[in-house]
């Protein structure tokens, strides 16, 4: 009974998570968007950086073990890179989208939301 | 056990939420942040055991509440867990140096999470036996006379720049990646005679002395990047973190000088001799959890040799570079 509970309290965790994923997914596409236009791109990447931290803390203990990886590889990009070096902005660039790629491959598995 | 969680992420709290129960905790608060913690803490009727703190929060992160919790007496000893996504080690460095217990990274496993706090709970279950079989140790006054229990423990030294608990020191290197650990050493410094030295002495002396001389090491040991914690009866371990330059022979030049510009004294005037021995660098490249305890204790027996043979040189350098490499 104990065990059912706990599962039933994990789903409703990872239904709030994917709820919180939509959100961050629109948050990172506008911020992806951003990167083509602005001048210096180091507010925007701290911005994916910060979301992608969060998505990093859980995806995987929730069940999403490479978008927790790929967040933290962009969390851990953006901590360490300097934003001025030559191909970082084309690197972020590849990281959002991969990011993003990943978000729709979990919003579109239908099973997700059974 | 009474727990608090503090995190900014409402999942992570919810997950630690689930965690905790299933790991048998009901006694348990969260805050959302270091703020909320902070009046929580001083609203609380009986102390928490246990705290689990997230590192990056917005206003005050997990290491700045980590320093004030330990700056609270009730709360100098608290086992402090630290939950955090960031695996950069400077993070991890200044968390341990704040006062850190132990930490894990998220996404956290959920077994790994229970076996700490199992840990964290049997600590505190063997502190209650110990104080209940003896619980004149409690009331031990600054001016009562050193016994050798006294002499055998590890005293609390975590205001001293570098220093943190001997047990935060081993979690914090079986934590940190081997890639981290190349380059580190572990260097045991003794004092011989330590026991004899303070034999007739009160607690204060001796606890004065400890503390001086552990200064002392820390001055001595700067600019280097370094961990030490006091081991007990006159000896120190000290853990440099990037000893490619470093020499030792200097280091115990430097800590003799030291500690003799320090002029120490008993309180009825008579002088406190104390000349530090400092044994080979051990090196921590490629050791396993369980050879992380055992350099430590190998840096403290070098130091020990060299306390029985005082004029013995520190090792060749083909030896050094033989433990250097790991196969000492």
């Amino acid at each position: 009974m104990t065990q059912q509970n706990t599962a039933i309290r994990l789903e409703k965790i990872r239904t709030h998570f994917l709820t919180e994923l939509e959100k961050q997914y629109f948050e990172v596409n506008v911020l992806r968007g951003r990167l083509d236009q602005v001048v210096d791109p180091s507010e925007t990447c701290q911005a994916i950086g910060r979301i992608c931290h969060k998505i990093a803390g859980t995806a995987a203990t929730l069940g999403f073990p490479v978008l927790g990886y790929a967040a933290a590889e962009i969390d851990d990009f953006v901590a360490t890179s300097d934003s001025k070096q030559s191909g970082f902005r084309s690197e972020m660039r590849d990281h959002a989208d991969h990011l993003l790629l990943l978000m729709s491959l979990i919003f579109d598995d239908d099973a997700m939301f059974a | 056990m009474k727990i608090l969680a503090v995190d900014d992420d409402p999942i992570v709290l919810e997950l630690l939420t689930e965690v905790l129960r299933a790991a048998g905790f009901s006694n348990f608060v969260l805050c959302s942040s270091a703020s909320s913690a902070l009046e929580v803490v001083d609203r609380a009727e009986t102390p928490f055991d246990c705290f689990l703190l997230d590192i990056q929060m917005p206003e005050i992160d997990g290491i700045e509440l980590t320093a004030r919790l330990r700056r609270m007496d009730e709360y100098r000893n608290t086992a402090i867990l630290m939950i955090t996504a960031m695996s950069d080690r400077s993070y991890i460095d200044r968390a341990f140096l704040a006062g850190a217990s132990d930490y894990v990274t998220k996404p956290f496993d959920v077994v790994e999470i229970h076996s700490r706090l199992r840990l964290i709970q049997s600590l505190l279950a063997e502190q209650v036996r110990l104080e209940e079989r003896n619980p004149i140790e409690k009331q031990t006054s600054p001016a009562s006379i050193v016994t050798t229990a006294d002499l055998e423990k590890r005293l609390d030294l975590q205001d001293i720049d570098g220093f943190i608990d001997y047990l935060a020191l081993e979690n914090y290197l079986m934590q940190v990646s081997r890639v981290s650990l190349f380059g580190m050493i572990a260097v045991g410094i003794v004092v011989p005679d330590m026991a004899r030295t303070f034999r007739a002495s009160s607690m204060f002396e001796f606890e004065a002395a400890v503390s001086d001389f552990a200064e002392a090491i820390s001055e001595s040991l700067k600019p280097a990047s370094f961990f030490a914690s006091h081991a007990g009866e006159g000896e120190f371990v000290c853990v440099l973190t990037n000893s490619q330059t470093f020499d030792l022979k200097a280091l115990e030049e430097r800590l003799s000088q030291t500690v003799r510009e320090m002029d120490l004294h008993f309180c009825d005037g008579r002088a406190i001799c104390l000349k530090p021995l400092v044994g080979e660098g051990i090196s921590l490249h490629l050791r396993s959890s369980r050879g992380i305890s055992q350099a430590l204790v190998q840096a403290m027996q070098s130091a020990e040799a060299r306390a029985l043979d005082p004029n013995a040189e520190h090792r060749t350098s083909s030896g050094k570079l033989m433990r250097l490499l790991g196969f000492g």
